[in-house]
Parts: C-alpha cells; sequence; structure tokens
C-alpha cells in the first residue's frame, strides 16, 4: 500500500546519499586544490556545487510536496524532516569545499599553506573527506555504530584545529598576518563542515530511533 | 464530572465468535482517546463494551471487567440502562429520532428519564445545543424535525441529545464518517471544547482525524481472520504518530499493512 | 474479418436517421384508425371492444415496424414495452374507476338525508321510503369493536415478534399469523357462530360479528405492522438504549411513533377489509330491518348485509337501497382513512 508514496520517499533516501556523494568528493578534491595550488581542481569544486545546489533545491521541493500530499506519520514523517534538515547541513559541507576551493583559487599560483604546515592540514583534510563520506554511508546505511564513530573523527579535527591555532598563534609562525588569516580560515571551515557531517550523523539516530541522540554531544558541537 | 475508565482483560464474543480478547487500557478523564485499526479489528466493539451497547445484540457476551473509576460496569447488581445513562453515545450515522423536533430530540434523554421540570428540561436543552455549537443554528426552529438539518448538523444534534443527560463519558463511533470535511472540522473542533467536561473515546477509521483531535490513541488489530481483536498499543498520540513502539502499529499508520 | 473486437459494443454515439417524433406517431395512430375503420367497414370485423383490440394490436404492429426500420432495434423494442406498460396501468384504472363511478352514478340518487336517518322497519319491498340508518350504527360499532379490540392485539403480537420473540415460540406464533391470513372469512363467521351464537347460547349480536371481524382483522394488522417495525432502523433504537432509555420505553416512544405512517395503512387495510365483509355478519349479526344500538344483543343489520337483503330482493327500490349503500360503505371506508393519515400526520410532526 502506498506504493507511489513510498517510491517518492525513497526518492529523498538516493537524493541525500547522491549530495553526500557530491560534496564527499568536494572535500577531497578542495583539498587537493589548496595542498597542490590545483586551479583545476579548485575549479571543478567550485562548479560542481551548482549540482550539489541543485539537488538540495530538489529535495526541498518533493519533501513539501509529500508533507501536503501524503500527511506522513512515524518512520515517514521523521525521514522526510531528517531530510529536509540532512540536505540542507550536506550543502553546508559543500559550500565549505567551496570556500576552501576559493582560498586556493586566489592564492593561485602561489600555495596558501606553508610547507611546515602541509601535514596538518593534510591531515585535515583526510579527516573532513572521511567523515563527510562516513555521513553519507550511515544516510545509505541508518548503521548506527557507523554513526557514533563520526563522533571520534569529529574529535580529531577538532584536536587538529586547536593545534593549527596554536602553531598560528606561536612566536615562530613568520608567514605574516594575511597567511595566518587564510590559514585559521581554512581550519575553521574544516571544522565546521565536520560539525556538520555530525549533525547528519545525529539526524539520522533520530530517524532511526525516533529519539534525539545524547544532548551533550550537542553541546560540544556548537 | 468525567471518570476514568479502565479496561481489564475484556473479552467479547458474538455468539461463538470471539471479536475482542485481553484488552487492558487506561482511558484519562477529560481527555480524548482515539482507537484505530483496520476494519474488523473489532475496535467499535471494544467501545460499546464500555456502556454495555454490545449486549443489546442478541448472543453478545463480555468477560473481563470494565471500571468507571473504581466501580466494575459488569459487577454485579449493576443496571445495564443506567450504566448507558452514565456513560453517552453518538453513532456512526447521525440518527436524530425522525418523529420528534429539534427540541424533543435533545429533550427526549431527560424525559424519557423521568425528568418532567419543564423549565429544567429547557435550560437542558438550550445548554446542551450551546455545548455541541448548534443553539445559534437552530434556536429559532426548535420545533422543527429535526431530520431536516443537514448531516453536520445532524450529528451535532446527537451530540446535544447524549450530553444532554450530563454523561461522565461519552463515546464517538465514527463520527465523522457519514460527514463532509467540513462537518467534519467542526465536530473536532467540538470534540476539543467537550474534553474539558467530560472523558471521551472515539473510534475513527481516519488515523488523521485520531492525530488531530486525540490525546491517547490505541492501536487495535487482527492477526488474520476469525482471530480476535487486540489491542497492539496505547500511547500518546504524539508518541503513536512520530515514533510508535509496535512495530505492527508503525505499518498500520504509515500505510505498509498487508 | 476477424473475431468480433470489443470495439463492436461501443455503439457509434449519433445513429442518424429519422425519429419517431410525437407528430410522426399521431400520424400512425390516425392511420391505423382510418384504416381499421374501413376494415370494420367493409369486412366481417364489428363490434366495439373487438375494434379496441384490433386497433391497440394494429398500432403496436405498424409502430414496431417503422420504428424498427426508421430507428433501428433498441429503439423499437423500447417503444413497443412503453407502450406495452402505458397500456397495461389504463388496463388497471379503468375497472377501479369504473366501479368507483358506477357506485356513483347508481348510488347518488337514492342517497339523501331520509336514507341516512330512517330504517327499513314496516318498509314492503314495494315502498319507496325506508333508509339505512340501522345499516350504518350496525357497520360502525362492529368495525369500532373489531378495531378496539384486534388493533391493540396485533400490535402487541407484532412487537412481541419482533421486539421480544426467539426462538421457535416467535416462528410459532408467526406461522400461526400466517396461516390465519388465508382463513376464509365465512369459516371465521362459522367459527364465530358454532362457539358464541350456537355453542355458548349468546344468539346473534353486533359483537359476534365484532369478533369474527377481528380474526379476520388481526393476521394483518400483525403482518402489516411486523413489516413497518422491522423497518425502523436499528440505529435509533441503539440511539434510544444508549441515552439509559428502557427497551419498553424505547419501543413505545420511539419505534411505534416511528413506524406510526406504515402501521397506521396497515391497520386501514384491514380495516376497510373487514367493513366489507359480509358473510360472516350473516352468521352472526344476521339481518334486522330495525335499529338496534345495543350490540350485545339481538340482531344487527351493517351495510354489507344491507345490500346483501336488499339486492336480493329484486326490485328497482332495493337496487337503489343497495347502490347507495354501497355508496355510504365507501364513503365511509374513504373518511376512516382520510382521518387516520390526519391523525398520524398530527402525530409524527413535533409538538412543542
Amino acid at each position: 500500500m502506498r506504493d507511489n508514496f513510498h517510491e517518492r520517499l525513497a526518492e529523498v533516501g538516493d537524493g541525500l546519499i547522491e549530495m553526500s556523494r557530491l560534496v564527499g568528493s568536494a572535500v577531497s578534491k578542495a583539498t587537493t586544490a589548496l595542498l597542490d595550488a590545483d586551479l583545476e581542481a579548485a575549479e571543478s569544486v567550485i562548479l560542481a556545487d551548482e549540482q550539489v545546489n541543485a539537488l538540495y533545491r530538489q529535495l526541498d521541493d518533493v519533501a513539501v510536496h509529500l508533507l501536503a500530499r501524503q500527511q506522513p506519520v512515524a518512520t515517514d514523517l521523521r525521514a522526510i524532516v531528517t531530510g529536509l534538515r540532512m540536505s540542507s547541513d550536506l550543502e553546508r559541507v559543500g559550500d565549505y569545499a567551496v570556500h576552501i576551493a576559493k582560498v586556493a583559487k586566489r592564492k593561485y599560483p602561489a600555495s596558501v599553506v606553508p610547507v611546515e604546515l602541509r601535514a596538518i592540514i593534510l591531515e585535515m583534510g583526510q579527516a573532513a573527506t572521511r567523515i563527510a563520506v562516513k555521513a553519507g554511508t550511515v544516510i545509505a546505511t541508518r548503521d548506527l555504530t557507523l554513526a557514533a564513530q563520526l563522533l571520534s573523527d569529529d574529535d580529531t579535527i577538532d584536536d587538529l584545529h586547536a593545534e593549527l591555532f596554536a602553531r598560528l598563534l606561536s612566536e615562530n609562525f613568520e608567514h605574516g598576518v594575511e597567511a595566518a588569516v587564510d590559514l585559521a580560515l581554512l581550519g575553521r571551515y574544516y571544522e565546521r563542515l565536520a560539525d556538520h557531517a555530525v549533525s547528519v550523523s545525529h539526524a539520522v539516530t533520530y530517524l532511526v530511533t525516533g529519539e534525539h541522540s545524547d544532548p551533550e554531544s550537542y553541546a560540544a558541537d556548537a | 464530572m468525567a471518570k476514568r475508565i479502565t479496561a481489564e482483560g475484556v473479552g467479547a464474543r458474538y455468539g461463538s465468535l470471539q471479536a475482542i480478547e485481553g484488552v487492558t487500557l487506561t482511558i484519562e478523564p477529560k481527555s480524548v482517546t482515539a482507537l484505530i485499526g483496520p476494519s474488523g479489528c473489532g475496535k467499535s466493539t471494544f467501545l460499546r463494551t464500555l456502556n454495555r451497547m454490545h449486549e443489546v445484540i442478541p448472543g453478545a457476551t463480555v468477560t473481563g471487567k470494565v471500571l468507571l473509576d473504581n466501580e466494575d460496569l459488569y459487577g454485579e447488581g449493576v443496571d445495564a440502562v443506567a450504566v448507558r445513562r452514565t456513560i453517552g453515545m453518538v453513532f456512526q450515522r447521525p440518527n436524530p429520532f425522525p418523529t420528534m423536533s429539534i427540541f424533543d430530540n435533545v429533550a427526549a434523554g431527560l424525559r424519557l428519564n423521568g425528568v418532567k421540570n419543564k423549565q429544567l428540561v429547557e435550560e437542558a436543552v438550550e445548554r446542551s445545543l450551546r455545548g455541541a455549537n448548534l443553539w445559534n443554528e437552530v434556536k429559532d426552529r426548535l420545533g422543527k424535525p429535526g431530520a431536516g438539518m443537514s448531516g453536520g448538523q445532524q450529528q451535532r444534534l446527537c451530540i446535544a441529545r447524549a450530553i444532554a443527560v450530563e454523561p461522565q463519558v461519552l463515546l464517538m463511533d465514527e463520527p465523522c464518517s457519514a460527514l463532509d470535511p467540513i462537518s467534519t472540522l467542526a465536530i473536532e473542533d467540538l470534540m476539543s471544547e467537550l474534553k474539558d467536561r467530560y472523558t471521551i473515546v472515539i473510534v475513527t477509521h481516519n488515523m488523521q482525524q485520531a492525530a488531530r483531535v486525540s490525546d491517547s490513541t490505541g492501536f487495535f488489530t487482527i492477526d488474520g481472520p476469525g482471530q480476535p481483536g487486540r489491542l497492539v498499543e496505547i500511547d500518546a498520540t504524539e508518541k503513536i504518530f512520530s515514533n510508535p513502539t509496535e512495530k505492527r502499529t508503525e505499518d498500520y499508520i504509515t500505510g505498509r499493512f498487508g | 474479418m476477424s473475431a468480433p473486437t470489443i470495439e463492436a459494443v461501443q455503439p457509434a454515439l449519433s445513429t442518424g436517421g429519422e425519429r419517431l417524433t410525437r407528430p410522426f406517431r399521431l400520424g400512425i395512430l390516425t392511420g391505423t384508425v382510418l384504416v381499421s375503420l374501413l376494415l370494420f367497414a367493409v369486412t366481417s370485423l364489428q363490434g366495439r371492444a373487438d375494434f379496441l383490440v384490433f386497433l391497440v394490436i394494429a398500432y403496436a404492429i405498424v409502430q414496431t415496424v417503422v420504428s424498427f426500420a426508421l430507428e433501428g432495434r433498441r429503439y423499437a423494442a423500447d417503444r413497443l414495452l412503453s407502450l406495452g406498460v402505458h397500456l397495461s396501468l389504463l388496463a388497471a384504472l379503468v375497472p377501479l374507476v369504473a366501479v368507483l363511478g358506477y357506485t356513483v352514478i347508481k348510488g347518488v340518487n337514492k342517497l339523501d338525508v331520509s336514507f341516512l336517518t330512517h330504517n327499513l322497519t314496516g318498509i314492503g319491498p314495494l315502498d319507496t321510503n325506508g333508509g339505512e340508518y340501522h345499516a350504518i350504527v350496525g357497520t360502525l360499532e362492529m368495525v369500532f369493536m373489531a378495531i378496539v379490540i384486534a388493533v391493540p392485539l396485533g400490535l402487541l403480537v407484532a412487537v412481541y415478534i419482533t421486539e421480544y420473540g426467539r426462538g421457535w415460540l416467535a416462528g410459532s406464533v408467526r406461522f400461526v399469523i400466517d396461516v390465519m391470513t388465508g382463513i376464509p372469512s365465512i369459516v371465521a363467521g362459522l367459527f364465530v357462530f358454532a362457539f358464541l351464537v350456537i355453542g355458548l347460547k349468546q344468539g346473534y349480536s353486533g359483537f359476534a360479528a365484532a369478533l369474527s371481524l377481528t380474526i379476520l382483522m388481526l393476521p394483518v394488522v400483525v403482518r402489516s405492522s411486523e413489516e413497518m417495525i422491522k423497518l425502523v432502523p436499528a440505529e435509533l433504537r441503539e440511539a434510544s438504549y444508549a441515552l439509559g432509555i428502557p427497551k419498553w420505553k424505547t419501543i413505545v416512544r420511539i419505534v411505534l411513533p416511528a413506524a406510526s405512517a406504515g402501521i397506521t395503512t396497515g391497520v386501514m387495510i384491514a380495516i376497510a377489509r373487514v367493513t366489507g365483509e359480509t358473510a360472516p355478519l350473516l352468521l352472526t349479526a344476521f339481518v334486522t330491518p330495525s335499529t338496534n344500538t345495543n350490540p350485545f344483543q339481538g340482531k344487527q343489520t351493517a351495510i354489507p348485509t344491507f345490500i346483501f337483503d336488499q339486492a336480493g330482493q329484486g326490485q328497482q327500490i332495493t337496487y337503489d337501497r343497495a347502490w347507495a349503500a354501497a355508496l355510504t360503505l365507501i364513503i365511509i371506508v374513504l373518511a376512516l382513512y382520510v382521518g387516520a393519515r390526519l391523525l398520524t400526520r398530527r402525530n409524527s410532526l413535533a409538538r412543542r
């Protein structure tokens, strides 16, 4: 029964998985663009974001139509409400990837990241890519164990972010204020996009259990 | 005025057919409790055990206990007629008495139960019609037959008739299933007003209606043809419609049933 | 062509062609009448009734043939059936109107105040005065008593069968009532005659006649009331029970009023039936030319027995009396019917 409705609802899920795939690859590419001063990669990240935004708007429309016409309840209702939230989070993740790519593009052909900080940025980029991809997997599988793992990945990024700040503020940072501001922003972008990915995993937890995750974990994201 | 209903292991039979079995639940006073479930799940049968209307049908029997506050409605020496005066009922199809005027319809419960005082009856009729949001529409034609009104008005007349005898509990058996959407909303509004004074139990096929009007929702189902209906779960309406505990409830309300 | 397809049953929306319009049909009718007249003039066919039958058959054939040719099979069949239905209606109405009209024409001359206020005491077969006063009194008293006994009893039995009766007892009551419906009226009269008039040595009386009428009325009242009570929706009873109204009050105040219009019709049919009964009255009240207002003692004439008596005497004046009495009988039944209808209407309307 309600086959048509459930097919449309599945579309929302498929759209989210597609979005998470797109933003995962965007984060990865943006990191490459940044570290390798790769203009082409940066441009492709910026271009690909259009696709993410289009998907985001499309999911909005489908969700509103389903709410208006099908009065979903229980899991169906939570799927749509969390779907709206997740697509908004994923869209933000994509935006941060674009911000990162834009920083890389602005400094091209120079590299934004000084050699001694490459390792830490690379690690942040890898952790961010991992968390974005995992968020996609959590959406697809509704695997709550994996959702919990995202929190530890987020902790890694938070630690790296703190370390980056310490390095920027240390006396032997010798690349000037402008570079420091850029690097601070980059750190901030990675940290924020990871938070949005974590928010996706919270949404999935709510979708599956009908209950909100431990409120303290929200406090930690803020 | 409103009282709590507690059902303990209520079963009901039509002759040799076990219609419901082992229903145990509590219905809180001054709230709306909705009973939902597929056709034939016994929700209407259960409703009719609450005011001993079930046994009106030849061969129908009830087992278990139904407590109104602390009094067992099926206890020894309890008069079924008295129970029905205490627990009013509104039916699926509006059924005003065709030979009576609007006024007489509302007054019927009082007059036929021996209330002779004219002023008392008139006051009760006006109060009940106001209570059913019908007074302004009919005050100028109280002497006209009740059958001449629209379906929605007739149903509100039946509600007025039921509350005229000042019951403790109001049972409604799919009260909107014969009405158009606007009349349905009028009845739903009325329910939320009436719950300040009465305990209301409503059986409905319309899940959205249950979600709109009720404070608690109970889900009944049957395992298969010939099986007795059972209560699957009863919980706060918010909980049932956002995150029911039982998978069978979830399957039913999301339309994945059967 | 291959095997017939489903499309074959989908007709063309426009059949085209002519229609048998009203003027067209009038034309056919006129033509048929003229031809029939001609045939009756020149051939050996004759007689008014024969002419009518011939005309109807001829018209039906001509119309069907023309319609079939012009409009096709479906229209032809429709017109033929429609013609048959209308003719049947006419055939049913003719005797009704004829009986009523003939009675009025034959009876209205003799029906005057004097006829209504005098009896036949000392009136010979050839006297022109005298009247049916004693018969009207007899009929009213007998029918009234029969109503008083049969209606409440019949209603109670109907209520028993529909509302209370379960199992074999209700079944056998219903069976006995059904059998009673088939009792010939003369047998009812014979029974009362044997039991009361002869057996208990009560002699002829209006009361004995009323009893025999009761036997005839009872099954009709029971069966018609039963059907009407069954028609009252169960929801009304439930609504009443749900208000805590006891069962007997529900029946008296809700069910019976709701069924009152139908019950009245049934009772009226029963009354109309017994008002015209003759045979049982001859065995139980007999006939007398004088007025007897006491229904419990002595012979009493009723209108039907008056008609029987007068028509049997074979004089013009007694025929006239019989027709006038027949007209009176029809008027009385009609008046009872209208009265009962008004009564139930007032009953079923709101009183406040």
